[in-house]
């Protein structure tokens, strides 16, 4: 079992947290390759300064003759700096977006829930002032409410009471002011857009089973609901399916029948901006936080309030979800602008080395007239640096452009406010400085090789290589012109590897990704169609639960489970997960599960039986058989880990009488549906939250869409840069081998035979490229999940064969299809100049 | 009977803007069987008028007729089909195929027209004197060796003519000798037409005809050394001592059996 967990994703979390470690002081060391540059500058004045302009004219004349080959190498530096620079900015802009909308909001330092247990204020005030550590206490009332849609559809709603003007997490208003009598209420924003509510609109809510309506006076954003979900447990935003209200506290406690001074939210600002515990990271930024925490904990049960939930800007769904997600980007930026900076760098080297053994005579005679070696050298390393310039001049203009689109792009999704998009040159320095880095390094070693060139060695013969024994005997029972095209593949096996090394780092952004993305996306659709079994699915509070059975009493037919859903934390641990207590497992029930180990649990057991899911178990290191404690609802407990399974949230899993026997609490807060009617759903939209079946996986399918743009971006870039990398190594093949096409169309073979020979070695290097590429996707996108995946967001990776069928494919067509390039550069051979140049 | 019959043909380029006349209304007629050599100064127009003669490259007017029939000179395919049923083409660096044995480059050019045979090949590199060397590559050769490979290769379809673009230009006196003894010898052998270009004026021993060409012109056209009676007869003492030297090798090899 560890061995496979191992295969599945342990190992390679622990590698990346290796490395990461190990790196982080060498970082510096990236700007060590530029040091050459340092150097050539120095030497370049030895040179007289016409000769200079000469060398560089020549150098640029050279590069214009071979403008295909050089578009290209400019095309991918351009890519990797354009690329880095966007990606930085975005991330470095996100983080400032965010910063300055909760610093301008205020966002709550601690928050602590009550949930359905509503308290005086004065108690949570008391507790407050017995804490002391707060700047600002408020409180507020937090209520789950139904919203009625102009089409007539009840939605899930939360409403919320603040008293007087809020001063943390405050509501950043776009139009009209704040909800100040009864009557009044100020919508969210995305209620405005998705719903198509405004100002002077009169709404309708039900609330603790009473009609209510309100007339807006205000529009605003919360910092709580950016990322705008009714429920924590919800990953997939569904447009028009949730409306956020705040009201007046009195108002809304009237409303819902409850005392003037309920209230179920304390809302704490402290001194600064303390650090909590990040969900993504293995250290423990918050460990000052978690005393604070512990204190407040225990001055809200000296007060009185219990089952309190103190949590800080981690918990808060919106929030940390954001964060993680900016977080994703920003990991990935390194590794990106390595990969792709690799791949431009790899092709330039090649380009390089081919351009260099062209003109190897013209080096002979410059060493001949007096040249040294490092002048020579330093010649050589002008296309890196003329190229590199250049290639990150227009990559930073580029990418500065393509940042504003995307930050804007990526944050209207949210319908975030403040969206204001700034440049930083220290990021462009930084991309730029590393592109040249690793392009100058990669192309150190063909300069230094047409340093060391002799005259003597140029001029005394023609060179003449011989293939490799093996091949030869391998392809000796071949026809000769088949076997031709097989030797000549592997003439050269150095040139072959770097051939296929660059493909397989190309392949690593555009496999990886497609690799990844296709096992997330198919994994998250699995789990709505094919896990989830009901029709639709109802929350509800505890009060609400005789309500419940007698409207399902009232609809013969349907089928419910009936499901307890609570809090839970493993112990001393800041991470939290939903707890299940269902009914049933196996069959019958209306969530399917797919245990990748263990089996499912037994009811009644001792210790209690669990089942977690794969996100749990891996971040928390459980296996199954483990005996670990959990907190459940406050309850510190022992539970045995029966089964992992795969959720698309953190959950734990048990009988729900084991729950109950756990928190001594006998309630269900949700029930899952089926064989239910319409009608019978839009009744009991009045009174809970219902989330319809279809309409779920309506929603996935929308925000795949909504994405569709940057994922076809990247899978565009990534192909584009595939397709680069390997025409233009083939075309250097084609080229080095005009002589010997030359000498076969003189001896009278046609060019379809020739483009046979083409074929037969493009074939050898597509099949290998496809194989080690398709490898090296499915390493990357193990790196991608490893990094990718949060506590929040996880999935595991399963290969889709398919996909990297097509991947493979996709090369060897690729391949193929340069053959075309060959056919037409025999058919555009001039022979009577190839015959002059054979008798020079 | 005329093998080749060049009427009129000339060969104009542009180049720079200036119109150069590589050849001018040039004539030639070759006869099977003859070794021709084509001398003249550098830039004088002998590898252009090679390249017509392989249908490399298109006359600018004139016309060309190969065995009676009409060469074709506006299709680069049908080109290249005459010169592959028709031509032997040996280089002046050899041009030989680096991945391939000498055997397999010979092979190759079989497989080009009427397909593989071995034993053909074999016999085509003994008749160069490199019998033994079947699974030598070139980077393993002399350059005399390489050329008799060429030489080799270029007999390999049994071709009808063969040209030579200085095919000794890049060997010394001596692998000089000895690679146009191989050339003559097997173009007898084979019943095959040659016609040779070269600066190297000691090769006229070695032909029946010598052409000199200058600016594009045909300056002379005299017998080659060949076609004297002294020439022929040193060529007989030559083939004598060849004969005789391979009958002593074949009876040193009876009597060690």
């Amino acid at each position: 079992m560890k061995l496979r967990r191992a295969a599945l994703g342990w190992s390679w979390r622990r590698l990346v947290s290796w490395l990461k470690l190990l790196l982080r002081p060498l970082k510096w060391l990236l700007l060590l390759p530029l040091l050459p540059l340092v150097l050539l500058w120095r030497r370049l004045p030895q040179l007289e300064p016409r000769m200079r302009v000469l060398l560089l004219r020549r150098m640029l004349r050279s590069l214009w003759r071979i403008r295909f080959r050089t578009g290209v190498m400019l095309l991918l530096i351009v890519i990797t700096t354009l690329t880095g620079v966007m990606m930085a900015e975005f991330s470095r802009n996100g983080d400032a977006i965010y910063g300055e909308f909760y610093g301008e909001t205020n966002l709550a330092d601690l928050v602590v829930s009550t949930e359905d247990q509503y308290q005086p204020a004065a108690n949570f005030s008391a507790a407050c002032a017995a804490f002391g550590a707060a700047e600002v206490c408020e409180t507020r009332l937090a209520l789950d409410a139904q919203f009625l849609r102009d089409d007539g559809e009840w939605i899930a709603a939360t409403l919320y009471g603040h008293a007087g003007s809020p001063a943390i997490s405050s509501l950043w208003f776009s139009e009209g002011r704040a909800a100040s009598s009864a009557g009044e209420a100020v919508i969210d924003r995305h209620v405005q857009e998705e719903l198509g509510v405004g100002l002077g609109d009169t709404v309708t809510v039900s609330l603790a089973g009473k009609m209510q309506n309100y007339t807006v006076v205000g529009v605003a954003n919360s910092p709580h609901h950016l990322f705008y979900v009714a429920s924590s447990r919800t990953l997939i935003p569904q447009e028009g399916a949730y409306a956020v209200l705040y009201l007046p506290v009195a108002a809304l406690a009237a409303d819902a029948g409850l005392e003037p001074e309920s209230r179920n939210m304390l809302l704490l600002d402290l001194p600064g901006t303390p650090a909590y515990d990040l969900q993504d990271t293995n250290e423990d930024e918050g460990v000052a936080l978690r005393e604070l925490k512990w204190e407040l904990a225990s001055a809200l049960r000296d007060e009185g309030v219990e089952g309190a939930l103190v949590g800080d800007r981690g918990s808060i769904h919106s929030v940390e979800l954001l964060r993680q997600d900016l977080e994703g980007s920003r990991k990935s930026i390194p590794m990106t602008i390595f990969l792709l900076g690799a791949v431009s760098a790899l092709v330039l080297a090649i380009s390089m080395e081919r351009l260099i053994r062209t003109q190897y005579r013209e080096i002979a005679v410059m060493r001949a007239l007096g040249f040294s070696a490092v002048e020579v050298r330093n010649h050589y390393l002008l296309v890196p640096l003329l190229l590199g310039s250049v290639g990150v001049t227009l990559g930073v203009a580029l990418g500065a452009w393509f940042s504003v689109g995307m930050t804007s792009f990526y944050f209207d999704q949210w319908g975030i406010p403040l969206v204001r998009v700034a440049h930083y040159p220290d990021l462009w320095l930084a991309v730029a400085a590393g592109v040249m880095a690793i392009v100058m390094l990669f192309s150190l070693r063909p300069a230094l090789h047409a340093s060391r060139l002799t005259p003597l060695e140029v001029m005394g013969q023609r060179e003449i290589k011989r293939t490799q024994a093996w091949a030869q005997r391998l392809t000796a029972w071949m026809p000769v012109t088949m076997g031709l095209g097989v030797r000549s593949t592997f003439r050269k096996p150095r040139r072959l590897l770097l051939t296929v090394a660059a493909l397989g780092l190309a392949l690593v952004i555009l496999g990886g990704w497609l690799l990844t993305m296709s096992s997330m996306t198919g994994f998250m659709r699995d789990s709505l169609t094919e896990v989830e079994q009901w029709d639709a699915q109802a929350v509800f509070m505890p009060q609400q639960e005789q309500q419940m059975r007698s409207w399902a009493a009232n609809h013969s037919g349907l089928e419910a489970e009936w499901v307890s859903v609570l809090p839970g934390s493993p112990a001393g641990d800041d991470r939290t997960f939903m707890v299940w207590g269902v009914g049933q497992f196996g069959d019958g029930g209306m969530h399917g599960f797919r245990l990748t180990e263990g089996e499912l649990p037994q009811a009644g057991a001792q210790p209690v039986e669990v089942l977690v899911d794969q996100g749990v178990a891996e971040f928390l290191e459980w296996e199954p058989g483990e005996v670990v404690i959990v907190e459940i609802a406050g309850t510190a407990v022992e539970v045995r880990v029966t089964g992992i399974t795969l959720e698309l949230t953190r959950t734990l899993w048990l009988h729900r009488d084991d729950l109950v026997a756990i928190t001594g609490w006998e309630m269900v807060n949700l029930v899952m549906l089926r064989n239910v009617d319409d009608a019978a759903l839009e009744e009991l939209e009045q009174q809970a939250l219902v989330t319809r079946h279809d309409d779920l996986v309506a929603a996935f399918d929308s925000s795949m869409e909504k994405y569709q743009a940057i994922i076809y971006t990247f899978l565009v870039i990534g192909a584009a840069i595939a397709i680069a990398v390997l025409v233009n190594t083939l075309i250097i093949n084609l080229t080095e081998r005009d002589a010997e096409l030359a000498t076969l169309r003189v001896l009278g073979a046609s060019k379809w035979r020739l483009s046979g020979v083409l074929l037969v070695e493009h074939a050898i290097i597509g099949l290998a490229g496809g194989v080690i590429g398709v490898a090296v996707a499915i390493a990357a996108s193990r790196w991608m999940v490893a990094v990718f995946t949060t506590w929040l967001f996880h999935f595991p990776l399963f290969i889709d064969w398919m996909v990297a069928l097509y991947l493979f494919l996709f090369i060897l067509i690729a391949a193929l299809a340069t053959t075309l390039i060959g056919t037409w550069r025999i058919r555009r051979m001039d022979l009577v100049k190839s015959i002059q140049e054979f008798s020079q | 009977m005329s093998l080749v019959v060049l009427e009129g043909v000339s060969r104009i380029y542009e180049m720079g803007g200036e119109r150069i006349h590589a050849l001018d209304d040039f004539s030639l007629t070759v006869e099977e069987g003859a070794i021709v050599l084509l001398v003249g100064p550098s830039g004088s127009g002998k590898t252009t008028l090679l390249n017509m003669i392989s249908a490399l490259d298109a006359p600018t007017s004139g016309s060309y007729h190969f065995g009676g029939e009409l060469v074709p000179h506006d299709d680069v395919e049908a080109m290249t089909a005459f010169r592959r049923r028709n031509v032997g083409y040996v280089f002046q660096f050899f041009n030989l195929l680096g991945d391939l044995t000498a055997l397999e480059n010979i092979l190759l050019v079989q497989e080009l027209t009427s397909g593989r045979d071995e034993p053909r090949a074999k016999e085509l590199l003994a008749l160069v004197g490199l019998a033994g060397l079947e699974e030598r590559f070139p980077s393993e050769m002399s350059g005399g060796q390489q050329q008799r490979v060429a030489i080799a290769r270029s007999l390999a379809k049994t071709p009808r003519l063969l040209l030579g673009d200085e095919p000794t230009g890049n060997l010394d006196s001596e692998t000089t000798r000895q690679v146009m003894e191989v050339l003559v010898d097997a173009c007898r052998a084979e019943k095959i037409t040659a016609v040779l270009v070269s600066h190297d004026h000691a090769l006229e021993r070695y032909a029946t005809r010598v052409i000199s060409i200058d600016s594009g012109k045909l300056v002379e056209d005299r017998p080659g050394e060949l076609a004297t009676v002294k020439g022929a007869v040193k060529e007989a003492g030559r083939s004598s001592r060849k004969a005789l030297k391979s009958l002593a090798e074949k009876a040193r090899q009876f009597s060690q059996r």
